[in-house]
């Protein structure tokens, strides 16, 4: 880890082929099991998880000039992972155009008070096998941008800056797309959540 | 309510410690006097609480078995690919390369010489792979880089000079077989 990030701040003038070799090796070393586990949650079968990844890393070896030194090599990698699944989706026409709804007006507050103190505790619902292949489910409802977004935000826990990076926009529209794919997520588990005492209160129909 | 409209729309951002203070406190202020928001704030709380709880899903063991299997195949196929077509301008740069013993001879691209390699990225891949499941250096397997010292004067077929956007180097393995890579 302090010998890769030593390499990494290595200036460019003083990279060369071998230690960049050996910087890409050590990197890849480093991130491969959080790039598969973006992978599967991106495409939600081990198998397209697994070809994705290995895409990415021959992609990635191919532009690893490109990688600046000192920067993110995570954001770097997980850009062209994210630009590689949208194309590879592209390509398939599997693309989803569908849109979310615009949010949600409320005209009125008349809503049944939450009982979170009632609610089980999240770590204990991704215990169980049934609910996580549910909210992979739901996941991969969520149109590819969303999914992204929330993936990188809830599952990685990258902040928003670094987010709107790796998706090449702008930090509103991870903002906006962060909160549609939560409330779609949120939705699409609705009945599962309510049956399994996950999720407090009500979801407004208009959502 | 207008204000609900704005909050609802912040609260995402407000759960991810992702707005400003201001924002933050318009939230904060207004999240005490209307449930229905409050209700809204603590459903999307769950949800990311539920997301971020989901456990690492681990490399599958024979993950880098897989990707070397791959990449021998995509190196295989490169090579033939690769090789029918710089046979070609090739044929006679390779028996002279053959002749003077280089492994190595730079492309076009001017005078310059840019990254001059005796393994293609795939090769090197699967090279690293290797080396890194197992403990016996296979590093030690690979020939020495040549320098562009080395080259400088040496052969340089020209006839396919343009055909390539990126540096071009080629290699001579076994038979007289010429292999020729993109590098990066």
């Amino acid at each position: 880890m302090a010998w890769a990030q030593v390499i990494a701040e290595t200036k460019t003038q003083e990279r060369t082929v071998e230690s960049d070799r050996h910087l890409f090796a050590s990197l890849v070393q480093e991130h491969e099991r959080y790039l598969y586990n973006i992978a599967y949650r991106l495409c939600g079968s081990r198998e397209e998880a697994e070809d994705l990844v290995q895409d990415a890393l021959v992609r990635a070896y191919r532009a690893f000039r490109s990688f600046k030194p000192g920067t993110s090599f995570k954001s770097w990698l997980y850009r062209i992972v994210s630009n590689l699944y949208v194309d590879t989706l592209r390509k398939r026409s599997k693309f989803r155009e569908e849109s979310l709804d615009e949010p949600v007006y409320y005209e009125d507050s008349e809503f049944t008070k939450m009982v979170p103190d009632q609610s089980t505790d999240p770590s204990q619902m991704v215990e169980e096998k049934a609910f996580v292949g549910e909210v992979q489910k739901a996941l991969d409802r969520l149109p590819v941008e969303y999914r992204l977004a929330v993936i990188l935000c809830d599952v990685e826990g990258f902040t928003y800056e670094e987010i709107a990076d790796i998706m090449d926009c702008s930090i509103g529209t991870v903002r906006s797309r962060i909160h549609r794919g939560r409330k779609a997520l949120r939705n699409y588990l609705h009945d599962f959540g309510k049956a399994k005492n996950w999720l407090p209160g009500t979801v407004h129909e208009d959502v | 309510m207008v204000d609900c409209r704005k909050i609802d729309q912040l609260l995402s951002a407000y759960i991810d410690q992702e707005v400003s203070p201001a924002e933050s406190r318009a939230v904060r202020v207004h999240l005490e006097r209307c449930s229905h928001c409050r209700n809204e704030y603590l459903q999307l709380v769950r949800t990311k609480e539920l997301f971020s709880a989901l456990e690492v899903v681990d490399l599958p063991l024979d993950f880098h078995s897989r990707f070397e299997a791959r990449l021998e195949q995509s190196s295989l196929a490169n090579r033939l690919l690769r090789w029918l077509e710089s046979f070609k301008p090739f044929v006679y740069a390779g028996a002279l390369g053959l002749l003077f013993g280089v492994i190595g001879m730079p492309l076009a691209q001017g005078t310059k010489v840019a990254k001059v390699e005796p393994f293609s990225d795939l090769q090197f891949l699967l090279v690293e792979h290797r080396r890194l499941q197992q403990s016996e250096p296979l590093r030690q397997q690979i020939p020495p880089l040549i320098t562009e010292s080395d080259l400088a004067g040496k052969l340089r077929p020209v006839s396919v000079a343009g055909v390539f956007e990126q540096p071009v180097t080629s290699e001579i393995t076994g038979a007289g077989v010429i292999l020729v890579s993109h590098h990066f």
